[in-house]
């Protein structure tokens, strides 16, 4: 079998947005943070989701993937490979899970038997990374249909990041901007070519140490600390090249993209990163900022804009969008695909 | 279908992962006829990592610390794509199958396979004795070649999964208590199959230093969970 002998498409997404609103101010008002810092000037959130008690990586993985499963129409005995991509894999109780992979025990709850299943670990790029490979296996002959899944329980390291003395941990405060989600993709093959493309995929890893998720000291569950300014710089002086590259790469034309989504750290960081697009490729048709209320949701993120896009009723079959992923590492990915068919009916 | 080039293993010791991995793939460039900046990937197999760290990804630490194609992007610059993937002690598998289409998407290079766990922390129990393995992959050439590798989640059972979580007593994350399968009292005699308890660079330490090329191995890994990847290379 040569290295091209099917095409493939995304079948269907889903994304299951929590429904408790927890507003900025719950959590970060100005009289919360040193220096009269004001989180909402800073970064345009207005607050972020958050999971119920019981509802843990594995439990947000599921529920995404079965709407997933239901709108893409597709057997659960064709499902060849299950990815999970969360970084976490926080359950609940925030105990995480660490052997063997998520997917597995995804796999098991949604009823696929026969799939390889494996975890995913590229930071906020998880996602997309994982939708390539599983691009080049479905390209390849080796699978028909790919589930890639991610659950997002992170609001803990918002509880972690307040535990600190952020006068003396300014690395934690962009703890604050995060929230909770689950995302979740099919991908399989298509009759038609150049449904599903990606750029070259980079790790610019001179900026490796910038944001590093572990163990909480102390507390149970997770912990993350950024040095946020230096990450996003990293990333806007690469920004233009690496989509000028892109464009070139996937021979697309900027211009010609229907919507553009890129991974929401904040949506004040998103305007920025659109100016200097814009100036290197020229104007955006939709660029999709519309993180406000559910913060940065990790490997999840553009699944979660691509869900409200849904919900709005502003996506049509067969609409050409792009998405863009940075993840620490720093890894720079994106993704172009036509939209599914039927969009247009999803609930 | 890939093939390794060429490999290295040793014990962590008392070394952090990252010096370990470091050391063992400079030794291996240095020692093959590659150039360090004929890799194109990195991937990294493994489940524990200092402090339990998930982000980022440890081969993006690994290409940091071998200086590997760290610079801006321009219009002709070369670059690296570094991450992680993991299933137990399975991982070698899933990071060999990975590799494969890692090279066909970033073609014309080779990918750096690292395998390894280091105990978290002092307070987590670890009956482990891990080795680091690394290894230099291509979809060509002379080497033990990887034909296919087959997955099977039937024997898994789910109170085998480990769980970092929380001790009181001792106010730290740790590694929780979990029940492992027994290993199988009959496997076929043509099976190399590796103990329950190794984890994913021993695997593949054993598994490389009895393969016999010329003839058809095939590697058997039961990880502790019951989970199953049975591999055959030639």
């Amino acid at each position: 079998m040569d290295s091209e002998s099917f095409h493939s498409k995304v079948v269907s997404f889903a994304s299951y947005i929590p429904n408790e609103f927890i507003p900025l101010d719950d959590y970060a008002s100005i009289n919360h943070l040193p220096g009269k810092l004001d989180l909402h000037r800073l970064t345009g959130l207005e607050g972020h989701r958050k999971s119920k008690p019981e509802e843990g990586s594995l439990e947000l993985s599921v529920k995404a993937a079965q709407t997933c499963i239901s709108r893409g129409g597709v057997e659960l005995q064709d499902i060849d490979l299950v990815v999970n991509c969360a970084m976490g894999k926080i359950a609940g109780n925030l105990e995480m899970h660490l052997s063997p992979s998520l997917a597995s025990l995804i796999a098991r709850r949604l009823g696929i038997e026969n799939a390889t299943c494996f975890d995913m670990s590229n930071a906020c790029s998880g996602m997309l990374t994982s939708i390539m490979l599983a691009d080049s296996m479905i390209k390849s002959g080796d699978i028909k249909y790919a589930l890639i899944v991610s659950g997002e329980n992170v609001t803990s390291l918002i509880d972690e990041a307040k535990s600190n003395n952020l006068w003396l941990k300014s690395q934690a405060i962009a703890s604050l901007t995060v929230g909770d989600g689950s995302a979740a993709y099919l991908i399989g093959r298509s009759e038609l070519p150049g449904q599903l493309m990606f750029s070259e995929p980079f790790t610019l890893a001179q900026y490796t140490n910038l944001c590093i998720g572990e163990a909480a000291k102390k507390r149970a569950g997770p912990s993350m600390r950024t040095k946020a300014s230096q990450l996003q710089q990293g990333v806007l002086d690469n920004l233009g090249e690496f989509l000028s590259r892109a464009m070139k790469h996937m021979n697309l034309d900027w211009q010609e993209i229907e919507h553009i989504y890129s991974h929401p750290t904040s949506p004040k960081s998103m305007r920025k990163g659109g100016r200097v697009a814009e100036s290197v490729l020229g104007k955006m048709k939709n660029f999709h900022n519309e993180s406000h209320d559910i913060g940065n949701t990790g490997s999840t993120s553009h699944c979660m804009l691509l869900e409200k896009s849904v919900q709005a009723g502003d996506l049509k079959s067969g609409e050409s969008t792009l998405l863009i992923s940075f993840g620490s590492g720093l890894a720079m990915l994106a993704m172009h695909m036509m939209m599914p068919e039927g969009i247009e009916e999803w609930s | 279908m890939v093939v390794i080039h060429g490999w290295k293993s040793a014990p962590i010791g008392r070394s952090r992962l990252l010096k370990s991995i470091t050391n063992l793939s400079k030794k291996l460039i240095a020692e093959s006829s590659i150039n360090l900046n004929d890799i194109n990937v990195i991937i990294h197999g493994g489940v524990y990592r200092k402090n339990f760290r998930v982000e980022p990804a440890f081969a993006t630490h690994v290409q940091d610390a071998l200086g590997l194609k760290c610079t801006s992007m321009t219009p002709n610059s070369n670059h690296c794509f570094s991450f992680d993937i993991s299933d137990g002690s399975c991982s070698p598998y899933v990071v060999l199958d990975a590799a494969k289409h890692m090279l066909r998407i970033k073609s014309g290079g080779f990918c750096l396979i690292t395998l390894g766990d280091e105990r978290p922390n002092p307070q987590s129990t670890w009956p482990y004795t891990p080795l680091s393995c690394v290894m230099i992959v291509s979809l060509d050439g002379d080497g033990p070649r990887l034909v296919n590798s087959n997955y099977d989640l039937q024997g898994f059972d789910e109170s085998a999964c480990v769980n970092m979580t929380y001790d009181d007593k001792r106010a730290k994350n740790v590694i929780g208590k979990h029940a492992v399968v027994k290993s199988p009292t009959k496997t076929p005699d043509s099976h190399f199959v590796g103990e329950v308890n190794w984890l994913s660079g021993r695997h593949m330490h054993e598994f490389l230093l009895q393969y016999s090329p010329g003839t058809t191995n095939t590697h058997q890994i039961i990880d502790q969970s019951g989970k199953t990847v049975i591999a055959t290379w030639e």
